[in-house]
């Protein structure tokens, strides 16, 4: 899967983090918590290809 | 004939003949700061002392008495009071010694300051899209730099702005580096200087006053990382991290992919955890309402149970108990049966009553000429008593 350009790393990462806060405080809703089990998997899909596909890239400025 | 000459002119002329620049190594004595401007010490060797004067704005850094130092001035004989001076322009530091104290000197000063206060040291960026790098291109240190940073990392955009690392033109090179970071929109969100390692000497430029400031001036947040492992330099006190080589920068500036990608799965299991969690206590909630539901109706059920199986066994009872009864009047019937004294009549005896129909048990109520009733199995009769003969009464006496 190629790497969506829009594709944002770390509001990903963020919204992932939100999410495993999420089940560590809230009394979950199971529905709602499948729902959030499944965006989960899907940002650490997403995160896990950014990184497999995705190089470095140098820049030189000018003075 | 000499001219005679005013004591201004003699002083115009010596300093006219003695103009020029001159370069003087000496080690420094008696030195003094006046009004926070105007600098004075004497410069000494074994034989000879000269004085010299300086304003604070040309001495890059803080003196100490014993310190060795070159000086650029140009010597010259003041009006006032006659005395003769170097007016100092450039001061060198010469040797180890001689840097380590100035090294010293500077650092305690700008960390009287408070450059290096730990207060305003700023978070840095979690997971950089850009990164300013402010290094030599050619430089080992940014090589390593790089190489380090693409083994860990991938996603990233390096901005690289190219510096002289060593001498006076680091010191300006590195100082616009940091201003054009901080005034052109390049969207670094960190900035890396590095550089390999080297002599106090060849640090020179990270420890002067102007590069500690211009890292202090940043508004982007300032990694250093200077020389080797030991090395120290005062940027990197200033800075908001510090690295202790080039790689090590890079370690900091990005996390490592392996370690990010187990901390992704680990995120995902803790969350599938809670998850399962959560289904098994919604589970066991459930189980517990059935349980205490089921628990509420049993004893009623039970109850309820008990007494229809009791009423099931009605039948059985009644029925037992009709075949007791029937059992019950078969014998009593039988009883009644074998007592009956038309039985008896039946084996061939008789009864024998009086005429008022009582049964005569004895022969003695009876009496000749009474009348009596003889009852047998069929049919009665009505006899009279007459008198026995003997050998009648024998014959009944064997009989019994």
């Amino acid at each position: 899967m190629a790497v969506d350009k829009k594709f944002n790393f770390s509001k990903s990462y963020q919204d992932l983090q939100k999410i495993v806060q999420w089940f560590e405080t809230e009394e979950v809703d199971l529905e709602e918590g499948i729902a959030k089990f499944e965006e989960g998997a899907k940002i650490v899909k997403e995160l896990k290809n950014y990184l497999e596909k995705m190089e470095n890239k140098i820049k030189e400025l000018k003075k | 004939m000499l001219p005679i000459l005013s004591v201004s002119e003699f002083i115009e002329q010596i300093n006219g003949i003695i103009a020029g620049e001159f370069v003087v190594e000496g080690e420094v004595s008696q030195y003094k700061i006046s009004q926070g401007k105007w600098i004075f010490f004497d410069l000494k060797d074994d034989k000879s002392v000269v004085n010299c004067f300086a304003t604070v704005f040309n001495l890059s850094q803080p003196l100490e008495d014993g310190m060795k130092i070159r000086v650029l001035g140009y010597p010259k004989i003041h009006d006032k009071s006659g005395r003769f001076s170097m007016t100092v322009q450039k001061i060198e530091l010469v040797g180890e010694g001689s840097l380590k104290k100035a090294y010293l000197l500077l650092k305690n000063k700008l960390e009287t300051e408070g450059l290096f206060s730990k207060d305003r040291k700023r978070a840095l960026p979690y997971l950089p899209k850009r990164i300013g790098v402010i290094a030599s291109k050619e430089s080992a240190a940014f090589g390593d730099f790089v190489k380090i940073l693409n083994n860990r990392w991938k996603g990233v955009e390096i901005c690289i702005y190219s510096v002289a690392v060593q001498g006076e033109q680091a010191i300006s090179d590195i100082s616009e580096a940091f201003n054009f970071f901080n005034i052109s929109e390049t969207g670094c969100e960190v900035l890396v200087l590095i550089r390999g390692g080297g002599s106090l000497e060849d640090l020179a430029a990270f420890n002067s006053e102007i590069l500690a400031r211009a890292v202090y001036g940043s508004k982007i947040p300032v990694i250093c990382g200077v020389g080797h492992e030991k090395d120290e330099s005062l940027c990197d006190f200033v800075a908001d991290m510090r690295a202790s080589t080039p790689s090590n920068a890079a370690e900091i500036v990005v996390p490592d992919r392996k370690d990010f990608i187990s901390e992704l799965d680990f995120s995902i299991e803790h969350i599938y955890d809670s998850m399962l969690n959560r289904i098994h206590r919604h589970r066991h909630l459930v189980e517990q309402i059935f349980y205490t539901i089921v628990s509420s109706v049993e004893a009623p059920l039970q109850k309820c149970i008990l007494l229809l199986e009791n009423f099931s066994r009605m039948p059985m009872v009644l029925k037992n108990n009709l075949l007791t009864y029937q059992a019950f009047v078969l014998s009593a019937e039988r009883l009644f049966k074998s007592v009956d004294p038309k039985r008896v009549l039946k084996r061939g005896f008789s009864i024998v009553r009086n005429l008022q129909g009582l049964i005569v048990r004895d022969s003695k109520q009876l009496d000749v000429g009474n009348e009596f009733m003889v009852e047998f199995e069929k049919g009665n009769i009505q006899a009279e008593v007459k008198p026995l003969n003997h050998s009648n009464k024998n014959k009944q006496t064997k009989l019994f």
